[in-house]
């Protein structure tokens, strides 16, 4: 059987250079799909030879949406080379510092990027189908998204001096204790996010009936689900230990020890793209297929572990039986994420230890290792280090939270082309949505390239000679 | 009077970063109540909401149409259009973000430094040695606009934006 191809190249709005191949059969039928990244950052390599200190603050350079999450991974995993236990209220700082990185993540992902899709609609004209559309048609949601991400970066710059590559946080701590003023202002600012917060709730709940189709084919299949919780298992973002469970809400795995990653992570490469493929050991490769990111940490969790949060929490998870299968519901879980960060903010500030002074203890180099895990926005992040006696860094080994859901986004791109591809006559409704499933993941290979809606995109499809049958393309 | 000065531009993108690196000694040395510094890489959607709350915005940014280590300044106003990036915006364009979605026209200035180069972490010569000459025309605009917006000043009315124009050079 001769293969045909449809190529979607370059693939935006994700970090520079990616691309998406559907391979078709001779009736003009999805056959597979490959969700490419192409470009090569090689951080892993830049970073040796680098003293150990350096780390949080250069591997905060990997991006520049969620540089808080490697900076606190890279903290931890330089507190384990230190071989030192951090101020009770540095753990607690660096947790808000991570909690309000959720909130601006979140908000930018959700009301930036999709918010257009649901409020425009999948098959709205491009040109406006964007922030821009959004503005026009449905500003009170744009001054919602730009106040919630304004108040995470806020609490950012607060917390931690800037809100992009803060070095705020550190081996050993936080180089800084929170002061009395900025916890005043952040208290006070909360009441505004949390109403922002329960009316896009209402309206989003509202609004899911109206998404049926996509709900029932972005990535809407049968994995495993992975992240940390608490001790209690609620929901954690910090510290905890990884828990796994399956399509059916059942735990597979309890209480693994995040620096044994090891033992139960794979990397498998694939050659067509450099972002890796971890799957659960025991399941093998692919078969151990899993999820990361605010979908499976609320499919792990047995509660958020706030009032409110624990409410809708217990709605989402209504939604199916078992584990929420469908990755249009990552949109629905980082609203009830947002919803948890807020309150945990107010916790944590409401404890009179948090303007406690001693926020750093300080050591050497005193263990060759090192193993930090959190959870990153969009899924658990994991850095690695060895060093040798002076503490310069000999091998580094990072598990980005996107690459987690790699072998998730390839099968679900595979799932949507074939529910909503025609590859005899392409749409751009149809295109639009292939994309959409990526956007649900909110891949963080997007640090560079923002083009809103209008992306610039080219699908080609060519016979088995390499005749070119059908085109469609947009932007430059 | 609450004024804002926004520097922008990629501190190690060469003489990109002039805006970033005026806003930053900016804000460690000029304290004058109601003015707020920021020093940010670019302009983006969320500086709407920080633009909407000020009576005059500063911008501060390098500029490729005057001559290295040139000065210029000129007065910005909200012009719409569309365009698929959010990532960046122009001062005009985000004004006219603030103006649709808050309803708010700020006045607004445009420092621009002429760049040599793009390359390296450091600033060309030229732009490294207008940089005081910048810093001391943006303090002098405050100071002057700070003094228009005192209702003891011999005017004895609240500052109108013209005012702002009519005490530059």
């Amino acid at each position: 059987m001769s293969e045909r191809r449809i190529v979607i190249d370059p693939v935006t709005r994700i970090e520079g250079h990616a691309r998406i191949t559907l391979h078709l059969n001779e009736n003009g039928q999805v056959e597979n799909a490959r969700f490419h990244v192409t470009q090569f950052r090689a951080f892993e390599k830049l970073c040796e030879g680098r003293p150990f200190s350096e780390m949080p603050a250069l591997m905060a350079r990997i991006c520049g949406i969620c540089p808080v999450s490697h900076l606190i991974a890279s903290a931890k995993a330089c507190d384990q080379i230190l071989g030192t236990r951090i101020p009770p209220v540095a753990v607690q700082l660096r947790r808000l510092l991570n909690l309000a990185q959720i909130v601006q993540s979140h908000a930018l992902s959700f009301f930036h990027l999709s918010a257009p899709d649901f409020l425009l609609g999948m098959d709205s004209d491009p040109a406006r189908r964007n922030l821009f559309g959004l503005i026009q048609n449905h500003p009170e949601t744009a001054r919602d998204g730009i106040r919630l991400r304004k108040f995470g970066q806020q609490v950012i710059e607060r917390l931690a001096g800037k809100r992009i590559h803060p070095s705020w946080v550190v081996p050993g701590g936080v180089s800084e204790p929170l002061a009395p003023g900025a916890r005043d202002a952040i208290l006070a600012e909360l009441p505004e996010m949390r109403a922002i917060l329960e009316r896009t709730l209402t309206w989003f709940k509202g609004a899911l009936q109206q998404f049926r189709e996509e709900a029932a084919a972005f990535a809407n299949f049968p994995t495993l689900f992975l992240g940390l919780v608490g001790p209690d298992g609620e929901l954690e973002h910090y510290d905890g230990r990884i828990r796994v469970v399956d399509a059916a809400g059942r735990i597979v795995a309890d209480g693994l020890i995040p620096e044994r990653y090891r033992d139960y992570l794979g990397e498998a490469v694939e050659p067509d793209s450099y972002l890796k493929s971890p799957y659960y050991k025991p399941e093998g490769y692919p078969d151990g297929i899993y999820r990361v990111g605010p979908l499976a940490r609320l499919n792990i969790a047995d509660r958020c572990g706030t009032h409110a949060a624990d409410q809708e929490w217990a709605e989402f998870r209504q939604l199916e039986r078992g584990a929420v299968l469908s990755s249009f519901y990552y949109h629905y879980a980082r609203l009830v994420e947002i919803l948890y960060a807020l309150e945990r903010i107010e916790q944590i500030l409401a404890d009179r230890q948090i303007l406690d002074r001693h926020v750093r203890a300080q050591a050497a180099a005193n263990h060759p290792e090192g193993i930090g895990v959190a959870e990153a926005p969009r899924g658990t992040l994991i850095h690695h280090y060895r060093v040798d006696e002076a503490g310069v860094i000999q091998w580094a080994n990072l598990i980005i939270a996107t690459g987690h859901n790699n072998m998730a986004m390839n099968r679900g791109i595979l799932q949507a082309a074939r529910r909503f591809v025609d590859g005899n006559r392409l749409s751009e409704g149809a295109l639009n949505r292939v994309e959409a499933v990526i956007r649900a993941f909110d891949p963080c290979l997007s640090c560079s390239t923002h083009a809103a809606g209008r992306m610039a995109l080219r699908i080609e499809l060519r016979g088995p000679d390499g005749e070119l049958l059908d085109e469609v393309s947009r932007g430059a | 009077m609450s004024v804002l000065i926004v520097g922008f531009g990629n501190p190690l993108a060469g003489d990109d970063a002039v805006g970033w690196r005026a806003a930053e000694l900016l804000a460690s040395s000029l304290e004058a109540p109601g003015v707020r510094v920021m020093p940010c890489r670019q302009l983006t959607p969320e500086l709407a909401a920080e633009v909407a709350e000020a009576t005059l915005v500063i911008f501060v940014d390098a500029g490729v149409e005057i001559p290295p280590g040139k000065i210029a300044c000129r007065r910005v106003k909200a012009v719409g259009g569309s365009t698929p990036f959010s990532h960046h915006f122009s001062p005009e364009r985000l004004l006219a973000l603030v103006e649709q979605l808050y309803g708010r026209r700020p006045e607004a200035v445009l420092f621009s430094v002429g760049a040599r180069s793009f390359a390296g972490s450091h600033l060309s010569s030229e732009v490294e040695q207008a940089l005081p000459v910048l810093l001391g025309e943006v303090r002098e605009l405050v100071a002057r606009i700070t003094q228009v917006g005192k209702p003891d000043h011999q005017s004895a009315r609240p500052a109108e934006p013209e005012d702002f124009f009519s005490v530059m050079h």
